[in-house]
């Protein structure tokens, strides 16, 4: 359970979020949705400490963030970043390695674990394991970065606006392989988008946010059918 | 060409010798650079404002001559490996640093991110990829330091730590192209040789480069280590009879006194000699024994007295008397002790060439008045800010000569070629023959007396008296035409020093 209570985040005396107020359940899917610039990827990063409220507090399972082991909590929180966020020196089996590594497992379960992910994913381990991130297509690497913050099963996702550069087509794709692996993994999923079909096709709910202020907390189809301000109403418009 | 390779093949067992020793101090002082570059590089990148500073002060470093280094260094470093390896150090440390800063600062911020995301520490984070990804600009900054060293390597020969400087200093002393081009070749080769060899390491894994650069230390230490221990075997059983090292300042002159001084010891006594030739500057030698780095070199009576002494005696210009105030006054400011001095007088002179003396009426230093307005000199150095040199032909003799200060080698070859009419040269040169020049008389008694004779420390005469009566077999002996003959038989015809020297005191009947 996530919950910010009254979380605001001020840079040089400038609001860039204030009030924010809610709780993500566990094994939710939670989209956060709003234009650039408007403190949805502010609230995403307070989630795994790589940002801190100037105001109120972000607790998980009741736990104060600033209380906690950064560590601790970054190794049990994956962390999807738009793509281009492989480590280019290491192969892709060490890329999906890593965190399982820093949890100090060993090799011979690492590697069952990445040839059963590799596998699902579409990307069979035997010829995808040892190959370059280089030699990856956009959405070959998204898929190994997705991979990458769930081999451990840690009990939160986060994720950047993480299918942005990819083309329509892969985009679809990994939308279908998150909804699938979310639904398999009962893992809680924090998604940061300004797509606004992506979040409607995605979401349990939907978290609107503009200027630094959160306009309506709903499940697609009240955000879509009640939009609560004139905002949310026009960011729906046609979809 | 086929003056370069016959004096090649004539020195090939000192060009390898000398090769082994500029890739010994490169290789040290490039892995030291390594080693205190890149540790620092990691530890201070996270802030900026640190970072920027080091590297700021590695750049005022570098900016500082090497000469001027090296000079700072030798009064309380002494000579040799340890000065030169430390001054090429302070070079090569600011391009490591600098690029290994910057390949740190270029990586992708989405990678620094998502290494911060997933919790990893600092040292995870080099590990991991930083390292890594910072590689290539890294290893460029470590090639442009082993060229930078291997370049400036040469000046090592400056500090008797050898390597192909001396081929270099060896060929401006005696005037030989073909050794300075042996010299410089073969620094330029082995600096190409460096840059492709790295940029081809740079594109093996970080895991095969550290390998490489352990196995590299480990052969470098080896070829420290082995000679070290070859030396200790024999001298272990010579135990108490000594050991002395005798140095000497750049030329084929104090390097034939050093041989002769080498022989007699040897001959005379149990204490083993060894012969640091070619350290080139007075102040090198002097600081040099003084730290007690060397124990003996052959000195003049007229540098002492001038240049040495803090407070100049004033001794005329009367060999014995100047020898006196010479050994007085360094036995009271230095406890140093100036052994008897030979017969012949190397002083100063100046000279021009014989058509040119004929054609203005030139005999004496005075006649110089003639053509002062027409005429340049071409001054070393040390000459031209000496009282008792070029100071001393404004204030005694009057003359405003139109004054170029250079090497003292060059200076031959400036005359001959015209640039100049009028060098300042020692009595005893060989090119004086060589160049057809003539001496200028000495009419005010400006230059003092230069007679050579053994320097060493008084603590050293009181452990081995036996010295003293030892050298003294050379008091009085060698006169100036013997003495120029032997300079003109190193010089000129190529023999080695020592057989120069050996030959000499065999014909003497002092060896």
């Amino acid at each position: 359970m996530i919950e910010f209570q009254n979380v605001g985040k001020s840079y040089d005396g400038k609001n860039v979020l204030s009030g924010a107020n809610f709780t993500i359940e566990d094994g939710e899917f939670f989209v956060l949705v709003g234009p650039s610039g408007s403190g949805k990827t502010t609230m995403l990063r307070m989630i795994n400490g790589l940002e801190a409220p100037t105001d109120g507090d972000v607790r998980i399972n009741g736990r104060r963030v600033a209380d906690t082991d950064l560590r601790e909590l970054r190794l049990n929180t994956g962390y999807v970043l738009q793509t281009g966020s492989l480590f280019p020196n290491l192969t892709v089996l060490q890329n999906i390695a890593l965190i399982a590594k820093m949890k100090k497992w060993d090799e011979s379960r690492i590697e069952e674990q990445a040839r059963e992910l590799l596998d699902r994913v579409g990307l069979p381990y035997d010829q995808y394991a040892q190959r370059m991130p280089a030699d990856l297509s956009g959405g070959e690497a998204q898929r190994v970065g997705i991979l990458r913050a769930l081999i451990t099963r840690p009990d939160v996702i986060l994720m950047d606006e993480p299918f942005s550069a990819l083309d329509p087509l892969s985009r679809t794709q990994l939308q279908d392989l998150v909804k699938m692996l979310h639904e398999d993994f009962h893992v809680t999923v924090v998604f940061v988008t300004h797509d606004m079909s992506e979040a409607l096709k995605l979401a349990d709910r939907v978290c609107v946010v503009h200027n630094g202020v959160i306009e309506q907390i709903g499940t697609p189809d009240e955000v879509k059918n009640h939009a609560a301000t004139g905002f949310v109403s026009e960011l729906f418009e046609g979809e | 060409m086929q003056d370069i390779i016959t004096t090649f093949m004539d020195r090939r067992g000192d060009w390898l010798v000398a090769l082994g020793q500029h890739v010994q101090i490169s290789l040290l002082a490039l892995m030291l650079s390594i080693i205190i570059a890149l540790p620092l590089a990691l530890l201070i990148q996270r802030w900026s404002r640190v970072s920027d500073a080091f590297v700021q002060v590695a750049a005022i470093f570098q900016t500082i001559p090497s000469m001027a280094l090296l000079g700072l260094f030798i009064p309380f470093m002494g000579i040799g490996t340890v000065p030169a390896v430390t001054a090429l150090v302070i070079y090569a440390i600011f391009p490591i640093l600098q690029n290994t800063l910057t390949g740190l600062r270029q990586i992708d911020p989405q990678l620094e991110e998502a290494g911060e995301a997933f919790g990893m520490t600092e040292w995870e984070k080099l590990r991991t990829y930083r390292v890594a990804l910072a590689m290539p600009v890294i290893m460029a900054g470590v090639r442009l330091s082993a060229v930078m060293i291997i370049g400036t390597a040469t000046l090592a020969a400056l500090i008797g730590a050898g390597g192909l400087g001396s081929f270099i200093l060896l060929g401006i002393d005696r005037n030989d192209t073909a050794l300075i081009l042996i010299g410089a070749l073969s620094s330029a080769v082995l600096a190409v040789l460096a840059h492709y060899g790295i940029a081809w390491m740079s594109r093996l894994s970080a895991r095969r480069v550290a390998a490489t650069f352990v196995a590299l230390a480990v052969a470098l230490g080896a070829s420290y280590a082995v000679p070290a221990a070859a030396r200790m075997m024999p001298s272990s059983g010579a135990g108490a009879s000594g050991h002395l090292v005798v140095a000497g300042k750049l030329g084929s002159e104090p390097e034939i006194l050093m041989n002769m001084y080498k022989q007699l010891i040897e001959k005379n006594s149990s204490i083993t000699v060894e012969v640091k030739p070619n350290f080139g500057k007075t102040t090198f030698v002097y600081n040099a024994l003084k730290a007690g780095k060397i124990d003996i070199y052959p000195e003049f009576t007229g540098t002492v007295t001038s240049s040495l002494l803090k407070k100049v005696p004033n001794a005329g210009t009367d060999s014995e008397a100047v020898y006196k105030a010479a050994r007085d006054g360094i036995l009271a400011q230095d406890n140093l002790a100036l052994l008897k001095p030979m017969q012949y007088q190397n002083t100063y002179a100046l000279a021009v060439k014989t058509d040119y003396a004929q054609a203005n009426g030139l005999t004496s230093i005075s006649d110089l008045a003639k053509v002062q307005d027409s005429a340049r000199a071409g001054f070393s150095l040390e000459f031209n800010d000496r009282e008792d040199g070029g100071k001393g032909l404004a204030s005694v003799y009057g003359l405003n000569l139109n004054v170029a200060t250079m090497e003292p080698a060059l200076r031959y070859q400036a005359i001959e070629n015209g640039d100049v009419q009028v060098v300042d040269a020692y009595s005893t040169d060989s090119q004086i023959a060589q160049y057809n020049l003539t001496i200028l008389k000495d009419d005010k008694h400006l230059f003092p007396p230069y007679q050579g004779a053994p320097l060493m420390r008084e603590e050293t005469l009181k452990k081995y008296p036996q010295l003293e009566g030892i050298l003294d077999k050379l008091a009085g002996k060698i006169t100036e035409e013997q003495m120029s003959h032997m300079n003109y038989e190193v010089n000129v015809q190529g023999k080695k020093p020592a057989d120069v020297a050996k030959t000499f005191l065999t014909e003497q009947g002092i060896l």
